[in-house]
């Protein structure tokens, strides 16, 4: 580890700003429980489908926008350089492929009453075999992308305790505060504390992109320091790495349009017109967030060359660390960055958590094991499945500190097997005659390519698990898209005649 | 299907169906009034921005030259990534419109029926 790397000391006035927000947060957890209406799934999992413009936007904002952005984009851009600039692109194209299906998905959730994305997968195709499959695949992607979370909590609160609490005490306390807030109160309180989070975070961006610019020479110091030190890490890519641009532009693009709990806020705008406005709001945050981490891991690059794949999570920490005695000024506006952080974080890992509660109570439970289950009881499955995932994602943060894992190695893990739902909500809108056996072929066939890629990288039975430079979750996604393709095309589903030719 | 018996299918939440899955009314619902994939330029200026974002069609000679601190052809992608933005909430507020309110009841009346065999 690179020695010159600041130390971040919070005073306790700083720390007791950060237990208050804490604080804040759990007070309205219980006012979201106050205001429940009915002890109902709809009013638990999508707060009762009432969220207008504000919350929507800010709720999507913070749940979109997280421990990666902050924390693994930021490590991504450090280790890879100039060529991370894809993340902007891939994050704006997030809500252009939205404009693919969600007008369509909308409307079914209206008129059908849909609480979670397997509820469209069931109702368009009838398999079973398909939905399970679906939430299999959701919840390992949320899994995942809950332990990217937990990780950033700890490295965050490792750093602003200043070594004071361990990784796992921090995770520990921030668990235990999200827990609380997410069961009493449901999507109702997450999208409030998201509301008060996306806040702070969109101040918080304001202020680190305005520091980063004009402090010590801005962009152009650093860019010079880069240039005498790893001069290649500002060259545009070879052949390989456009290849690799490419690969992660889909599987980014595509994968993170599908995360459950982004399409279940889909599900609880409160109309048409609050969720195209929000909708139209978001495809310009990633010019503010996703270009503001890259700009952190490029000014980190610059100051701190050298770090291990595990530091470079923490460069934002470091990148920030630096500044904090410039002034009291400073110091306060870090402070909040940091609560902006944590925020972020906890925005998506609480809505992420909630996804994969209702998932598992409506689309397994209810399903296949106690379909007269009341919704009392269906509420009671969930929190207790959500706290069990939780305490086993826990022992994993652990493992992956461990283990050296960094948060981009996670987000990959996550995304090339939850894209191989793509052509479940791409295709599945717009072409009737796809039949279910198609997309479950196709599914299953891409996800085990995607497996034996992995597999194959880890056991070190090939070099890569991107071969030519491309992920193998994409190599999986074109195998899943051609058989979904071909099938329909060969075999379509035969239509019922009362559809007209 | 009857006018009656269709406007009592779209009236229905999806638990009403238990295993029974109607898709006549399934296909019937889905239809916005306009939505951006309709427009057939949409499809091909978001494919269009995307490759120019990916920088390789540039000459060697570029290399790590800065402009505003960045290297030049990081401001390229940027760009795209901007257009894109643009597009895209030309999209969501302009290209999508619903056609019903959140009651959801006046969609069926106003949009066609699907039509079979529907290509994306």
């Amino acid at each position: 580890m690179n020695t010159s790397v600041p130390e971040v000391t919070f005073g306790p006035g700083a720390l007791a700003v950060l237990g208050g927000y804490l604080v804040v947060m759990l007070g309205l957890g219980l006012l979201g429980r106050l205001k429940q209406k009915e002890r109902s799934l709809r009013d638990f999992y999508l707060g009762g489908s009432t969220f207008g413009f504000a919350v929507l936007f800010l709720t999507l904002f913070a749940t979109q926008y997280s421990g990666n952005t902050l924390l693994g984009f930021a490590g991504r851009s450090y280790v890879q350089g100039a060529t991370y600039i894809v993340s902007v692109t891939f994050m704006v194209l997030v809500i252009t492929v939205f404009m693919i299906y969600a007008p369509r998905l909308f409307r079914l959730a209206r008129r059908f009453g849909y609480i979670t994305p397997t509820d469209f997968v069931y109702h368009r195709f009838g398999s079973h075999a398909l939905r399970v499959l679906c939430v299999v695949l959701l919840c390992w992607g949320l899994a995942n992308y809950v332990l990217e979370q937990l990780v950033a909590m700890g490295h965050g609160v490792e750093a602003i305790s200043g070594g004071r609490m361990s990784f796992m005490q921090g995770v520990l306390l921030l668990v235990g505060v999200m827990l609380i807030y997410e069961s009493l109160g449901g999507m109702r309180a997450v999208a409030w504390t998201d509301a008060v989070q996306g806040s702070l975070l969109l101040c918080g961006c304001a202020v680190i992109l305005y520091t980063l610019v004009t402090a010590d020479g801005g962009l152009a110091a650093a860019s010079e320091r880069i240039r005498a030190t790893a001069p290649e890490r500002l060259e545009p890519p070879d052949a390989r790495g456009l290849r690799t641009w490419v690969s992660t532009l889909l599987m980014l693009g595509l994968g993170v349009a599908l995360y459950p709990h982004a399409i279940q806020r889909i599900f609880a705008a409160k109309g048409e017109k609050s969720l195209r406005r929000s909708l139209a709001a978001m495809g310009f945050m990633p010019l503010g967030t996703t270009l503001l981490a890259f700009l952190i891991g490029f000014i980190a690059l610059s100051r701190f060359p050298g770090l291990s794949q595990l530091e470079s999570d923490k460069v934002t920490i470091y990148v920030l660390g630096g500044l904090i005695d410039r002034s009291p000024v400073m110091y306060w506006l870090i402070v909040m960055v940091f609560a902006a952080v944590v925020a972020a974080i906890m925005s998506t890992a609480d809505s992420a958590l909630l996804s994969i509660g209702s998932m598992f109570t409506k689309d397994i439970y209810k399903s296949y094991f106690r379909r007269e289950a009341s919704a009392r009881e269906m509420l009671i499955v969930g929190k207790t499945f959500a706290w069990g995932i939780m305490a086993i994602l826990i022992l994993m943060a652990w493992v992956s500190l461990e283990t050296e894992s960094s948060i981009w190695v996670l987000i990959e893990l996550k995304l090339e097997f939850m894209v191989q739902l793509s052509p479940v909500f791409m295709l599945g809108v717009y072409w009737r005659r796809m039949p279910a056996s198609a997309v479950l072929t196709g599914m299953v066939l891409g996800t085990l390519l995607t497996l034996v890629i992995w597999c194959g990288a880890a056991f070190d039975v090939w070099a890569t698990r991107s071969p030519w430079g491309v992920g193998a979750g994409v190599w999986g996604l074109l195998l899943n898209y051609g058989i979904c393709v071909g099938w329909t095309v060969l075999r379509p589903a035969k239509l019922p005649a009362t559809v007209p030719a | 299907m009857g006018h009656n018996a269709r406007s009592v299918a779209n009236t229905k939440r999806l638990s009403d169906y238990e295993d029974e899955r109607d898709q006549d009314a399934f296909w019937e619902a889905i239809r916005p009034a306009d939505e951006p994939l309709r427009h057939r330029w949409f499809l091909p200026a978001v494919i269009l921005i995307l490759v120019v974002s990916v920088p390789w069609y540039l000459p060697p000679s570029v290399g790590g030259r800065l402009a505003a601190g960045l290297p030049v052809w990081t401001w390229i992608t940027i760009g795209c990534g901007l257009v894109l933005a643009v597009i895209t909430a030309f999209a969501s507020l302009r290209l999508w419109r619903d056609g019903a309110d959140d009651d959801g009841g006046a969609a069926s009346a106003a949009a066609p029926p699907a039509a079979s065999g529907e290509n994306p």
